[in-house]
């Protein structure tokens, strides 16, 4: 009784295994650069069992802090399973020089959806210089006053103070202006 | 546009996202937690999320309340490494739906009529067209704001953002008098928000700003930078039903509205996006696309939000 | 110059015998013998209202500001503020009156300068108490000193009254010396601590012609420092506001602006002062009827001054008619404070501009009542100031309760303010029951000096 069961549920399964493989086959993509008239351009192989696949959309992205940054979407591979993108060379890198280069086929119908991740080394580095708020300015911290301000206020109020004190030290001196 | 039902599956991606970040969040507080030093047990368990999405059973004296976690973890006067925040606000794309407004009052525990973000009804001319205009603070790169402060309790981040110190903060006010854009809110220390900020306190889904606007200090949007920091958006981000905001970090070139993203360069210039007010120099990180070829015809909003006083 | 001080030197105390100098020290000193019922009600009702002051600030401090106080977000600075300013403004009496006239040489100034000092030192204490008041967070405010910008307005505010108020304090004290000394050889029947205070205030006074030399050196010095002193500390209050982007206060115009209101409200100040003085202490004699006439002058001179940076504040904007000033202006001229905008002009402008040119109108209770309407005036201006400048920002103000719109102050804000009111006049009450109101010697030495116009005015 237990063994019926158990084969059953398998047969089922491995109906389901198969009915599902001859829906979706396997396929993978590799994702390569080269250059074509001094232009960058990305090629996605698309292949499956070794062979290459055409007409399958490819869109290719790029991975930022919140999300996924697209440089072209659905582009179809051609005869030789290759989807050709032009790839951007000004795109900032993060922050360890690299760019992660994201492909993606969503729901083709013969092969799912799978996807494809790989680092490249194109664009230019982050431009580190605009986190750079160590400048003296008025809108700075306290510590970051501008010198010539520090140096006017200083100058001012020592000066009106230093008088002041001085007026004082005249007054306890009145005493010994006293005849004697 | 995308229907309804594209709509909602983002929506639903977008708080799972949101859950997920939560969790991480709880997770590290536990992580510190349980290295800090023993506290007596109450013997009563507690199931908590881990880094790695495990759910364990700990002590609940282990349990920090998460909000004191988040704030002595999160230092209000560094910007996050490497990041400088910038927001798009897609005009052609709010249709008032307010979400944004209430997505952030519950993200930082505020109850209206205090209101970080605001969406105003805007018409330059008799002749021009009336647009919805959401408003937030501008996180300046020339504050006027900073520039008052005789304390530094607000101050510029590496970040890009502006950022208040509450515990610093003496209650002047100048900043408010010096922002142009009216963008600071004062906590008065309201009865029903005091109450509800109490109640509240430690909240695992709220932002750790909701500890740190003390009464009789300012406060104001902040871009939400903690959870900026670890990917995730801000919830007037999120909570658009229209993806009309877009944030992201202006060093990577893009930003997104948690659906599209964009590479900020091209979106600002294709779309001609402008500052508020650029004339006054000071220099907006966040920037406005022109209410042209809009996703909604304008419809004036018959309900009034905030008339209790 | 040199003449004078030659003079001067032989102004020792011990010249002062004669029989004029014994009869005017009785005048001077006699406010200081017995405090009569009436001084002692006054001074009564100004602890009361001082008293409730301090309850209403522990109010406002222990309950929601919230419901205590009316301010909101677009209003976020109130009465309070509008007060501190006209405090400010208030504490310039002394430059004027006292510092501006010495150094003039306008010989009235004698009987004058310590009323307006005592204002002065009065007024600034109670500015500094409004700002307190105004803070959110009053008991940090030991973090102006530990984490203070100098980069900020209220620092250099902070710094410029805190200043003011040793300048003021000492060019009050150092006249006073030679006055501690005849205090002490001829006030009787007070308790010992007061002897023994006039005694150490003193500091060894003699009146040896080095010790009148040093003094004089110290006055002069002080006075000419208290100028510039007065016209920065007003100028930095108007910098509170004109150092922001908000249309209405950003203005080149404000710091003189400010400056010059501030003396037409010292000239106001000082007639309503020496009015009350006179009468209550029978000071006639000294504080006379050429003293009205040269202050309603002064009042003359100094509304028209604020009437042309009035002109330039108000009406350059207006002919302009800009986006950004039309809201506020309009407001003021034509709109919800329109009544209260042209009261102020009437009052604090064209009325204190125009009557008293008319001599009989340059009496005392006549040029009184006229300064106390600019007194009134001057105060409700700086409400004006503050308060609808903040109601117009740029980006409208949309879907909030009413009562953030419109600020109306509240009980406990009023209390306060009040508080302040009789707490300056109290400073100055309890001033001239310790020590003599018009410099003694002062005075004398005027009159030793053959400058008798102080006496002898018909």
């Amino acid at each position: 009784m237990k063994n019926i069961k158990y084969l059953i549920s398998f047969c089922f399964l491995f109906s389901l295994g198969l009915l599902v493989s001859a829906q979706e086959k396997e396929a993978s993509m590799s994702i390569s650069f080269d250059k074509v008239d001094e232009k960058n351009v990305c090629n996605v192989l698309v292949s499956s069992e070794d062979k290459p696949v055409a007409e399958v959309s490819v869109s290719l992205y790029v991975e930022r802090l919140f999300g996924l940054l697209p440089i072209k979407t659905e582009v179809a591979t051609e005869e030789n399973g290759i989807a050709t993108f032009e790839f951007p060379d000004n795109l900032p890198l993060n922050d360890d020089g690299k760019l992660i280069v994201l492909a993606k086929v969503e729901d083709d119908e013969n092969y799912g959806s799978f996807e494809e991740k790989t680092e490249a080394k194109i664009g230019t580095p982050k431009d580190l210089s605009k986190l750079d708020n160590s400048g003296r300015s008025l809108a700075g911290g306290r510590d970051k006053a501008p010198i010539y301000f520090i140096i006017a206020s200083i100058s001012i109020i020592a000066g009106i103070w230093g008088t002041l004190a001085y007026v004082l030290l005249q007054v306890f001196k009145l005493k010994k202006l006293k005849t004697v | 546009m995308k229907n309804e039902k594209e709509d909602s599956n983002r929506r639903n991606f977008l708080k799972l996202g949101l859950l997920a970040g939560t969790a991480t969040l709880t997770g590290l507080g536990v992580k510190n937690t349980l290295f800090a030093n023993a506290k007596e047990e109450t013997g009563e368990k507690v199931k908590v999320l881990t880094v790695d999405g495990k759910v364990v059973e700990v002590d609940s004296s282990l349990v920090a309340h998460p909000s004191e976690e988040k704030l002595s973890q999160f230092n209000v006067r560094e910007g996050i490494p490497g990041k400088k925040f910038i927001m798009v606000i897609d005009l052609a794309r709010c249709a008032n739906a307010r979400k944004c407004v209430e997505g952030c009052q519950s993200m930082h525990g505020m109850l209206p009529p205090i209101e970080y973000i605001k969406v105003k009804k805007m018409q330059d001319s008799e002749l021009a067209a009336p647009y919805w205009f959401p408003q937030t603070c501008y996180q300046c790169d020339n504050p006027p704001c900073t520039k008052v402060c005789p304390v530094d309790a607000t101050f510029k981040r590496s970040d890009g953002i502006v950022g208040i110190d509450s515990d610093r903060c003496i209650g002047c006010k100048f900043c408010m008098a010096a922002c142009p854009y009216s963008a600071r809110t004062f906590n008065f220390g309201r009865p029903e928000q005091q109450a509800f900020s109490e109640e509240h306190a430690h909240d695992a889904d709220k932002c750790c700003t909701t500890k740190s606007s003390q009464e009789g200090t300012v406060s104001k949007c902040d871009f939400c930078p903690e959870s900026s920091s670890k990917g995730i958006l801000p919830s007037c981000v999120t909570e658009c039903p229209n993806g009309t905001i877009f944030f992201g970090d202006e060093l990577e070139d893009a930003v997104t509205n948690g659906e599209e993203t964009f590479r900020l360069s091209e979106l600002l210039t294709k779309r001609a996006g402008y500052r508020q007010f650029e004339e006054l120099g000071t220099k907006p990180r966040v920037y406005y696309l022109p209410p042209v070829e809009r996703n909604f015809p304008f419809e004036d909003a018959t309900e009034v939000f905030n008339q209790q006083e | 110059m040199e003449e004078k001080i030659k003079n001067s030197e032989k102004t020792t105390y011990e010249t002062f015998t004669q029989e004029e100098y014994m009869e005017m020290k009785r005048d001077l000193l006699k406010p200081l013998e017995k405090i009569g019922l009436w001084g002692k009600v006054w001074i009564g009702f100004l602890v009361t209202v001082c008293l409730l002051g301090v309850y209403a600030y522990y109010i406002q401090e222990t309950k929601s500001k919230y419901v205590t106080v009316s301010l909101r977000d677009y209003t976020m600075w109130g009465v309070y503020i509008s007060n501190f300013v006209f405090f400010v403004a208030l504490s310039l009496i002394g430059v004027l009156m006292s510092a501006v006239l010495k150094l003039t040489n306008f010989e009235w100034y004698r009987p004058l300068s310590r009323i307006a000092e005592v204002i002065a030192v009065g007024a600034i204490m109670l500015a500094g108490v409004s700002i307190v008041a105004a803070m959110g967070r009053p008991e940090r405010l030991w973090h102006l000193v530990v984490y203070g910008r100098i980069q900020s307005p209220i620092v250099w505010d902070i710094i410029v009254i805190l200043t003011y108020v040793t300048t003021s304090l000492i060019l009050l004290f150092i006249p006073m010396i030679p006055s501690m000394a005849t205090l002490k050889n001829h006030l009787t029947g007070k308790p010992k601590w007061q002897m023994k205070m006039y005694e150490l205030l003193s500091f060894g006074w003699e009146g040896t012609e080095a010790q009148w030399k040093s003094l004089k050196r110290s006055i002069k010095i002080l006075t000419i420092m208290v100028i510039p002193l007065g016209v920065a500390i007003h100028t930095v209050t108007a910098w509170l506001f004109a150092t922001t982007l908000r249309a209405e206060w950003d203005s080149t115009n404000f710091g003189a602006y400010f400056v010059s209101g501030a003396f037409l409200l010292g000239v106001a100040g000082m007639v309503v002062a020496i009015f009350v003085i006179r009468k209550a202490y029978n000071l006639e004699k000294y504080l006379t009827e050429m003293h009205f006439d040269k202050l309603g002058m002064a009042l003359v001179m100094m509304s028209f001054i604020y009437i042309y940076f009035n002109i330039n504040e108000y009406l350059v904007p207006a002919y302009k008619m800009s986006g950004l000033h039309a809201n506020h202006l309009l407001n003021l001229f034509v709109g919800d404070e329109a009544l209260f905008y042209w009261m102020v002009v009437l009052f604090g402008m064209v009325i204190p501009a125009t009557l008293p040119l008319i001599p009989k109108l340059r009496k005392p209770l006549p040029l009184t009542v006229i300064a106390v309407g600019v007194v009134i005036a001057a105060w409700f201006k700086r409400y004006l100031i503050v308060i609808p400048g903040l109601a117009h920002p740029y980006l409208p103000i949309q879907d909030v309760p009413e009562s953030w719109r419109h600020y109306t102050p509240s009980l406990i804000e009023m209390t306060i303010v009040a508080a302040t009111f009789a707490a300056t006049l109290l400073i100055v009450t309890l001033f001239s029951r310790f020590f003599p109101i018009i410099s003694v010697w002062e005075v004398a030495e005027g009159k030793l000096e053959g400058k008798d116009e102080i006496i002898n005015y018909k």
